[in-house]
């Protein structure tokens, strides 16, 4: 769907036709090819290499496994897709995720709230963190980077205010009840994550609301002058990454029975690393949300197989930062060859 | 020419004043254009050129006093989409393009065609097409990403958008400043295109000669003030130039 599909070539007479864009070397295509399908070829070679070396990956069980490990991060990275495609990043979401935790959890146990009203309060809650981010950015005209870093560390206080610094267990299991069951033998986050980046790509792809995120993104004047709301969009984009990760930390506090102030701690990263492999880029104006879904996978895989090939969690760590680094440098030649 | 036949002017101008402080940057200009004409204005840095033409395209509320009339009904051109809905479409310096989007999302910003719920690609792609040929423009595809384009085929990408918003005024700004000899000539091509449709079109330019044949009158503009109103064919470039320099031929030496 991204080739130039139904484009039937536009010709007529060829006085005062213009010329074609300049052609590009053999070595440029090769770079080209390698930014755009790349990651799909390490992802591919990862699954294989793991496959074979170990033989528990390919099962079903294990599948299942790398599925859930992602969903969440996964639901705050199809956030974050769309916020960068605006042109704006939210370094909030783990915070927010913390926060959210927090919040279903004393909801239940301290407050004996019904569950259905502490998730809804709790996703009530980041919407006003998502307000707050949005007004800060558009209205005060803050960088979204300096915003979103100084609300994550109000939010880690705050939430650890909330709770002392504990845990808080909830007896009640009506949320992990929920939380931990599996339709059709698979768990509910990964139903709620592909719904999700689902949504999120029809949003993205039909709809003009959707256009409109690449539009702000790639040139705010040109949008502003061709009668599109940019602030509202920048707005947008801001609650929607909160709810995102809101719902992070409500599926956290499900399946751990708990919910703590330092849940979704470094999510961020993680999030970004994703993103950032998907080839989304910090340029705004582009990026396709199907590939932040396989940058999502492709760390879910390297994550998985790693353990299963118990390797040392120091050398996983290192790995992961690495992995960031590369998908950084990625984001930074793909911007840099747009804008040439 | 056809401006004898069609007798109401696409464009009235009358007695548009526009003071900054002390400054008074429009000194009263009145003229105007007819629908298949195309008026090039032409003067130096700080004639008021710029002035005139974000007061056209909405940008700027001139003083009280003045009129403008599109096929004969007065506007207050309020905002730039009130310009745009009275049919006077401007063209920046600057495209107003996304290049990150392909051409058909580029010739269709901020209103996207729609069915039911969801844009209409494949409509707004055979629109595209079809603005395009009308325009003689030659791309491989609508569905390139506008960065890939040359800045010819940029500017008539920009000149496109114009002709889908339905305009019967074109204002170009400087269309071929930052353009290459051929790619000028083939951007004048697509204006000489839009032309052929009827469009009016108010050229701002600083080259008179590139700008020479495909203008039909050439408005020298001095100190706020309209200097003098030429027919090209009748003109000769040393003319425009004098009444760009020293204004009306009575103050003008010799």
């Amino acid at each position: 769907m991204s080739t130039p599909s139904s484009g039937a070539p536009v010709t007529t007479s060829v006085t005062g036709a213009l010329p074609l864009a300049p052609r590009r070397s053999g070595a440029r295509l090769v770079g080209d090819f390698l930014l755009e399908y790349g990651m799909f070829v390490a992802l591919v070679a990862l699954i294989v290499f793991f496959s074979i070396a170990s033989p528990y990956f390919l099962t079903q069980q294990n599948l299942i496994n790398i599925g859930l490990a992602v969903s969440i991060s996964g639901i705050m990275a199809a956030a974050i897709t769309v916020g960068l495609i605006a042109g704006q990043l939210d370094l909030s979401i783990g915070a927010v995720l913390g926060l959210s935790a927090v919040v279903t959890a004393l909801g239940i146990e301290k407050f004996g709230l019904p569950m259905p009203l502490a998730v809804a309060i709790a996703i009530a809650v980041s919407l006003v963190v998502g307000l707050i981010n949005g007004a800060l950015v558009v209205d005060v005209g803050i960088n979204a980077i300096i915003v979103t870093l100084a609300m994550a560390l109000t939010l880690r206080g705050f939430s650890a205010m909330l709770t002392g610094g504990q845990t808080v267990t909830i007896s009640d299991g009506l949320l992990q009840g929920l939380v931990n069951s599996r339709p059709l033998g698979i768990p509910v986050p990964i139903y709620i994550a592909v719904m999700i980046f689902g949504v999120l790509y029809v949003y993205l792809t039909r709809t003009r609301s959707g256009w409109h995120v690449y539009a702000v993104g790639g040139n705010s004047s040109a949008a502003l002058r061709a009668g599109i709301n940019v602030k509202m969009i920048y707005r947008g984009t801001f609650l929607l990454t909160a709810v995102a990760a809101c719902i992070g930390g409500i599926i956290s506090t499900g399946r751990a029975g708990a919910g703590g102030p330092f849940f979704g701690t470094g999510a961020e990263f993680d999030v970004l690393t994703a993103v950032l492999l998907g080839g989304i880029g910090l340029g705004g104006g582009a990026g396709r949300i199907e590939r932040t879904l396989a940058g999502v996978v492709l760390i879910g895989v390297l994550n998985n197989g790693l353990t299963l090939l118990s390797v040392d969690s120091y050398v996983q760590a290192t790995v992961r930062g690495a992995v960031f680094v590369l998908a950084v440098i990625l984001g930074a030649i793909a911007l840099k060859r747009r804008s040439r | 020419m056809i401006d004898s036949v069609l007798a109401t002017p696409a464009l009235s101008v009358v007695d548009i004043r526009k003071t900054f402080g002390h400054v008074q940057a429009l000194r009263g200009v009145s003229f105007d254009l007819m629908p298949g004409e195309v008026l090039s204005i032409v003067g130096d840095n700080g004639a008021g050129k710029s002035t005139l033409i974000k007061v056209l395209s909405g940008v700027y509320t001139p003083d009280p006093g003045g009129q403008v009339r599109v096929r004969g009904e007065a506007k207050t051109l309020s905002s730039p989409t009130v310009a745009l809905g009275a049919g006077i479409a401007t063209v920046y310096q600057d495209l107003s393009l996304v290049d990150t989007r392909d051409v058909s999302a580029n010739l269709f910003l901020g209103r996207e065609l729609r069915r039911g719920p969801f844009v209409d690609s494949k409509r707004m792609i055979i629109e595209s097409e079809r603005v395009l040929n009308e325009l003689t423009m030659n791309l491989p595809s609508v569905r390139v990403p506008v960065s890939y384009l040359s800045g010819g085929q940029r500017q008539a990408v920009a000149i496109a958008r114009v002709l889908l918003h339905g305009a019967d005024v074109v204002i170009l700004d400087e269309p071929t400043a930052a353009l290459g000899v051929q790619e000028s000539r083939r951007v004048l091509d697509v204006i000489e295109r839009l032309k052929d449709q009827g469009k009016s079109i108010i050229l701002v330019s600083h080259n008179l000669q590139q700008v020479w044949d495909i203008t039909d009158r050439f408005m020298a503009m001095r100190l706020g003030a309209i200097a003098g109103i030429r027919e090209r064919q009748s003109a000769s470039v040393d003319e425009i130039v004098r009444l760009i320099v020293y204004g009306n031929e009575a103050d003008s030496p010799r």
